[in-house]
């Protein structure tokens, strides 16, 4: 990866980090006064128990705490809180209360502004609140000076957690407007990865069978379904006791997402290192009995796949796998989250870097894909060509015209020879044409191909050339015309002046291995044995490639009686 | 006439050596036959020889190595191949013909009438006379050679700057040179291309100057020869 390709694909990342930045920095300043923070306020004071007093502005304080009652105790809590002029200006004001889990009634300098389910003694009674609610400000009682926030609440569906509430102050329609805007935009995120995610899962389950497109189409959906379930608190107030199933969900799709953020790198660029997602998976299981914190535990999981997934994509730029440069690349902002946005603005910052991991990985998958494309190709021109080269063998000038030469000088000598001669080549062409429009035969038809070219040959050297086979399988797989190809490589090159030239061909298994040994007679007059591969072993070579892959092996040279041919075979 | 065939398929030779036993009868002194180039060389080294026929696919060598090699040779070579599409390089070389398998005694007999001067297109395609050099042997093209001058059994190829010895007789250049190469001497074969003036002087005598100021003979048969091109 030069120069230049990196400042492509950091553009590129500004593309997709500029809008997000943008929608970011314009969506504090819309909101005005504070995006994510608290609504600054006096300490909140706490009380056990139930008096409707507690809403007034001016009560005894003594005896009120600062802690939060374990449930299932009632209380009130009373806070207060100032609006300076600038805010004043703004109404009407909405105060929101976020995250609180609780059912309340709010009063606000001691008037009652509004309630979120029902305050109850116990389950029967209590029907549960929303997990926000937004209230209206009366426009007489938003004076700038100090107000009071009295609320009366209970938490019998609490599952044991103490969530302190979570108060923001500021113009009614910005407060109602301004999250339902951030969540639209997430969701748009969402939506690109959702169509990601199916794209790569119909890649996967229809055309190219490779883990890591099954890997990225599920990070893709997963991410989508964090999305909705780390937003829908945004636009969709559930009752408070759904609260820790939408956490725990989270949390379960982080150590997914996780496990799945290494796996892609791992069985992309460095599958011999799978291991490392036991040790993942052990280091995450461990996280979850040590931190009780959901926040504090994603963000180890999140770590944790990240320097898995640096020191697997290390080790692949180290070896030049290619594109590992682009998948090292998408993981830096996901850890400028970790080190320069935690705990404040993680989850915001650590979407973006999801976005950006996406983007580059979907690039350069793309362009993995492009290369198998262009690899297809290849194997498909390859494969025509060697067609070409079969039926070739037919009609060859070399073959053909020296045959014909021969038989003028049959017929002139001995026409009966002649006939004969003219039969044992309308067998071969008719074995050679019922190879040569395949890319595989059995083995009989292979020998019977062989046996016939060496009775034509006969003819034509007037020498009784022989075959010999042993241990060969007749219905064995394998490539048409490759030991024709070596007899005719021994018919052409060897001087031959035995008076029973055999042929052999020898086929073995040795250690998970299946070996065929071919053996030509005669003295090779190939003087040269380190030059290029003549067209017929190139032929041979290239017919072992496009059925055997690189599982093949060819070892060939002269030998006392002539010239041998091993070609080993690994068993898959 | 010595004759040696060099073919690796019995049947081909067999019939090869048919049709010119047919067609030279008395003519052929000896007629051979090698199946391999190792025991050919051998021959030609021994024996004295007029005409080979080779098979230019011989085993897995390089057929134009080899032509270089007999070209350079005295006696005429004659290709006798399956592989039409060397015919032109096989001229450029300076092979007397180039026979396609299959083959018929028309077609020899071609061949032969070009080796005894009936032919029409001789010479055509000739590139190169193959010529020794510092013991190596080079092709020399056509294009640079002035006029030929018989010594002895060999013959010298003269350049603008220098001259080569080639062991071909001037009776078997002749056969095997373009129609722009005339023998206007026993011993001289010239290119019309190159001559500057034709120069007659009292008894009959002729010469003739090149463009490069260089004189040579002209024999009477010579002159007659050149007037009957010049007019």
């Amino acid at each position: 990866m030069n120069g230049k390709d990196i400042l492509f694909v950091f553009l590129k990342s500004l593309f997709v980090f500029a809008p997000l930045y943008l929608c970011f920095q314009l969506g504090s300043q819309y909101y005005g006064d504070r995006f994510s923070g608290p609504y600054p306020t006096d300490p909140i004071m706490v009380r056990v128990g139930d008096d409707p007093s507690w809403k007034m502005i001016n009560i005894d304080e003594s005896g009120w705490d600062t802690q939060f009652p374990n449930p299932p105790s009632n209380y009130w809590w009373r806070v207060r809180i100032q609006i300076d002029s600038n805010l004043a200006e703004r109404t009407p004001l909405g105060l929101a209360i976020r995250s609180y889990l609780a059912s309340y009634e709010a009063y606000w300098d001691g008037h009652h502004i509004g309630s979120n389910g029902k305050v109850g003694y116990d389950r029967t009674s209590e029907k549960p609140g929303g997990i926000f609610k937004v209230f209206l400000l009366p426009e007489m009682l938003s004076q700038p000076g100090t107000h009071l926030l009295a609320v009366r609440a209970s938490q019998h569906y609490s599952t044991g957690q103490i969530r302190k509430p979570f108060l923001l102050l500021s113009s009614y329609d910005r407060q109602s407007q301004w999250l339902i805007i951030f969540a639209a935009f997430m969701h748009i995120l969402a939506g690109v990865f959702l169509v990601i995610g199916l794209y790569y899962g119909l890649i996967f389950f229809k055309s190219i069978k490779e883990w890591q497109f099954l890997i990225f189409a599920l990070l893709s959906s997963l991410l989508f379904l964090w999305i909705l379930a780390e937003y829908v608190r945004f636009y969709y107030a559930y009752p408070y006791s759904w609260h820790f199933v939408r956490i725990f969900t989270i949390s379960w799709l982080s150590f997914s997402v996780s496990l799945l953020i290494s796996a892609f790198f791992i069985f992309r660029y460095q599958p011999q290192l799978k291991w490392l997602l036991i040790f993942q998976l052990v280091f995450q299981v461990g996280f979850y009995y040590w931190k009780s914190d959901f926040d504090e535990l994603n963000y180890y999981y999140i770590n944790i796949a990240l320097l898995i997934s640096f020191l697997t994509l290390f080790r692949a730029v180290w070896h030049k796998e290619k594109y590992s440069e682009e998948g090292l690349l998408s993981i830096i902002p996901l850890f400028a989250a970790s080190f320069f946005f935690y705990p404040i603005y993680y989850d915001q910052v650590l979407f973006i870097g999801f976005t950006i991991f996406i983007f580059i990985n979907l690039y350069a998958l793309s362009r993995y894909l492009g290369d198998q494309r262009v690899h297809l190709e290849l194997v498909r021109s390859r494969a025509n060509l060697l067609k070409v080269e079969l039926l070739k063998k037919n009609i060859h000038p070399h073959f053909l015209m020296n045959t014909l030469t021969s038989l003028i000088s049959w017929v002139e000598e001995s026409p009966k020879t002649a006939v004969s001669f003219i039969e044992a080549l309308a067998e071969e062409f008719e074995s050679l044409s019922e190879i040569s429009e395949k890319q595989v035969i059995e083995m009989s038809q292979e020998v019977d191909l062989c046996k016939s070219h060496l009775k034509v040959m006969q003819f034509r050297h007037e020498i009784p050339y022989q075959l010999h086979t042993e241990g060969i399988l007749d219905e064995e797989k394998i490539p048409p015309a490759i030991f024709l190809t070596l007899l005719e490589n021994g018919l052409t090159h060897n001087k031959i002046d035995t008076h029973n030239p055999t042929f052999y061909l020898n086929r073995k298994e040795i250690n998970n291995t299946i070996q065929y040994y071919f053996h030509a007679p005669g003295l090779s007059l190939k003087n040269d044995h380190t030059s290029t591969p003549g067209t017929g072993l190139q032929y041979v070579k290239a017919r072992l490639s496009s059925m055997y892959g690189d599982k093949w092996k060819l070892e060939s040279g002269p030998d006392k009686e002539g010239w041998f041919t091993k070609i080993t075979i690994e068993n898959s | 006439m010595n004759i040696l065939i060099v073919e690796d398929e019995i049947r081909i030779a067999k019939l090869l050596e048919n049709q010119i036993r047919e067609l030279l009868g008395s003519k052929l002194k000896k007629l051979s036959h090698c199946q391999y180039l190792a025991e050919a060389n051998n021959f030609i080294n021994k024996y004295p020889l007029d005409l080979l026929f080779l098979d230019l696919n011989l085993k897995g060598e390089n057929g134009f190595d080899l032509l270089q090699k007999f070209t350079a040779l005295p006696f005429q070579t004659v290709i006798v191949s399956a592989y039409k599409d060397q015919a032109i390089e096989a001229f450029e070389f300076g092979v007397l013909d180039f026979i396609p398998k299959p083959f018929n005694k028309k077609r020899l007999q071609k061949t032969l009438d070009r080796l005894f001067h009936h032919s029409t297109d001789q010479g055509k395609g000739l590139k190169y006379i193959a010529v020794k050099k510092k013991g190596r042997i080079v092709s020399l093209p056509l294009s640079e050679i002035l006029f030929i001058q018989a010594d002895g059994h060999y013959t010298e190829l003269h350049t603008a700057s220098q001259y080569f010895i080639c062991n071909k007789s001037m009776d078997s250049l002749e056969i095997l040179l373009p129609k722009q190469f005339i023998r206007i001497h026993r011993s001289y074969l010239v290119d019309l291309n190159r001559i500057e003036e034709i120069q007659k002087f009292p008894g009959s005598k002729y010469q003739i100057l090149l463009k490069n100021g260089k004189e040579l003979p002209v024999s009477r048969k010579g002159f007659k020869l050149l007037d009957s091109r010049f007019i």
